[in-house]
């Protein structure tokens, strides 16, 4: 493991030629200047040495194969997502977890999903695109520029972090699967696996857990598939290997662990909207204005923090994506 | 046996004092985990309703024999209280880093939000229980003491109420505590039954 730490960083602490070559090409592309190319450092030093990070091989359990997602690649800062805000300690973000499949517990879900199985991974594109296929992951991506984005997660119970993400852009995994002049939704599925998953041998939910966007807010770039965090591979217990990023919207909107995405005419049936329909809708949009049924959500407290601060209308990015719902009442459709 | 009491109350207190020092040494060390707040009012929350359904089945173990008479009221007592100082935390806790101890926003919250109604509520029962809980009983005669003490029952379904009412979809553990409450009721109920067919 500290090998592979150090090649990380190796890898991303130069400014190579292929980097700059990347860069201008981004530009080309219209997508806003982005910084520096380093992951930076800060990150290493503070996560440590992988404590229980789950990937690698331990004396006396199963061997796993790695999850090399981010192996030779090159990561860009997307320059357009450094938000002048503190990052959430990588310990809480990694720490405290909302995955019902492996414990409705927060802070359990690390340890059950220690040994989960990341590698090798497929997803199975399906429905209203030209291209179906059960792709593997990294086949999937490895087309894509992997950037990093820091982002603000508002939880739909009221705590938030700001973490950096990296991915790629949904959007752009989405147009190389073509999808049809049919498709108006995007439908996400998380694996089953009882075996794998503990918390799936309890119907606290209606399993398998199923998300969705309206194709616009898909093809939004904000909308981000993010295979790591903090400049490693995602940690299992935050959804490895891969998974939606819609900052957004409410947290559960941006599934975990998904083996399944399919283009849709109709508006997918998702798995909170469908237990509590009152309590959670199919937008889920971040909305202060709106409470749930059953508590306020002016307010949110980031992790490791006992103070609360003020929640912005679509967590602040209401810049960016508020467009996508001009023709939308936004108390029904919440 | 005065001795043997006096021994029972330090040691309950002691016991009481036990969550609250466990507590206290997890804020010393900040181990509080990623969101110390929630899990300040979840932990001072838990206990008090623990408590709550302990000093409820003092009296079932009276009926059994199993403890005296002035042992029971001196435990009843105790416990109940350790569960109205825990509930009082919960409420401190909540009121000064939820609501910034904007009296405005208690009063909103309890109007509007169905849990903070039943929580406050259950809370408010235990204050006057508390404020009564001493030997001069605030000159209320036998039965109007024993009438409103009765109330701990509307309390305590409260508190499991408010419980059940914060949770998304894991609803186990409130459930555990309805059940619990509902034998520690049925076990007053039958006794009474009973005796009144005798």
């Amino acid at each position: 493991m500290g090998r592979e730490f150090r090649k990380q960083l190796k890898d991303s602490d130069v400014t190579d030629y292929n980097d700059f070559i990347t860069r201008k090409r981004f530009l080309k592309r219209g997508i806003a200047a982005l910084g520096a190319i380093v992951i930076p450092s800060v990150y290493f030093s503070v996560t440590g040495c992988d404590k229980n990070r789950g990937q690698g091989s331990r004396p006396g359990q199963k061997k796993f194969e790695k999850n090399n997602l981010l192996e030779n690649r090159s990561i860009i800062r997307n320059a357009d997502y450094q938000p002048d805000e503190k990052l959430t300690a990588p310990e809480d973000a990694t720490g405290y977890n909302n995955f019902y499949e492996f414990s409705t517990g927060k802070e359990k879900v690390a340890e059950l999903a220690a040994s989960f199985q990341s590698f090798p991974w497929k997803v199975q594109i399906d429905g209203e695109v030209e291209k179906k296929g059960n792709y593997h992951l990294e086949d999937l991506i490895k087309n894509e520029q992997l950037e990093e984005r820091i982002y603000r997660f508002r939880c739909v119970e009221g705590w938030s972090m700001v973490v950096p993400w990296v991915g790629v852009s949904l959007a752009s995994v989405l147009k190389r699967v073509v999808p049809t002049s049919k498709a108006r939704y995007v439908e996400f599925t998380t694996l089953y696996d009882p075996e794998q998953m503990p918390g799936q041998k309890r119907s606290v939910l209606d399993w398998p857990y199923v998300e969705g966007l309206r194709l616009d807010e898909a093809l939004h770039p904000l909308a981000f598939l993010a295979v790591g965090l903090y400049g490693k591979v995602m940690p299992n217990q935050n959804g490895a290997p891969v998974r939606l990023v819609v900052p957004w919207k409410y947290g559960f909107k941006s599934i975990k662990s998904i083996v399944k995405i399919r283009l849709t005419k109709e508006q997918p049936a998702t798995t909170w909207s469908r237990l509590a329909p009152d309590e959670y809708g199919f937008y889920a949009n971040v909305n202060p204005e709106v409470d749930h049924p059953r508590w306020s959500q002016k307010m949110e407290r980031r992790l490791g923090s006992f103070s609360k601060i003020e929640t912005l209308p679509f967590n602040g990015y209401q810049q960016e994506v508020a467009g996508l719902y001009n023709d939308l009442d936004l108390r029904r459709f919440f | 046996m005065g001795s043997l009491l006096s021994y029972t109350t330090y040691l309950t207190w002691f016991a009481l004092s036990v969550p609250g020092l466990y507590l206290a040494s997890l804020i010393a060390a900040h181990k509080l985990g990623a969101n110390p707040v929630d899990r300040m009012l979840d932990f001072t929350g838990t206990t008090s309703l623990t408590l709550l359904l302990v000093a409820l089945g003092i009296t079932p173990l009276y009926r059994l024999s199993l403890i005296s008479n002035p042992l029971r009221v001196k435990l009843r007592r105790l416990i109940g209280l350790g569960a109205f100082w825990y509930g009082l935390g919960h409420l401190c806790i909540y009121l000064y880093f939820d609501i910034s101890l904007s009296m405005a926003e208690l009063l909103k919250s309890v109007a509007k939000r169905p849990y903070i109604t039943a929580g406050f509520s259950a809370l408010l029962i235990l204050l006057a229980l508390a404020l009564t809980s001493g030997r001069r009983r605030l000159g209320l005669s036998r039965q109007a003491w024993d009438r409103l003490h009765r109330m701990v029952y509307p309390a305590a379904s409260l508190a499991v109420i408010h419980f059940y009412m914060m949770q998304k979809a894991d609803v186990r553990l409130p459930v555990i505590y309805g059940m619990v409450f509902l034998v520690l009721l049925s076990l007053r109920l039958i006794p009474a039954r009973l005796k009144r067919g005798a």
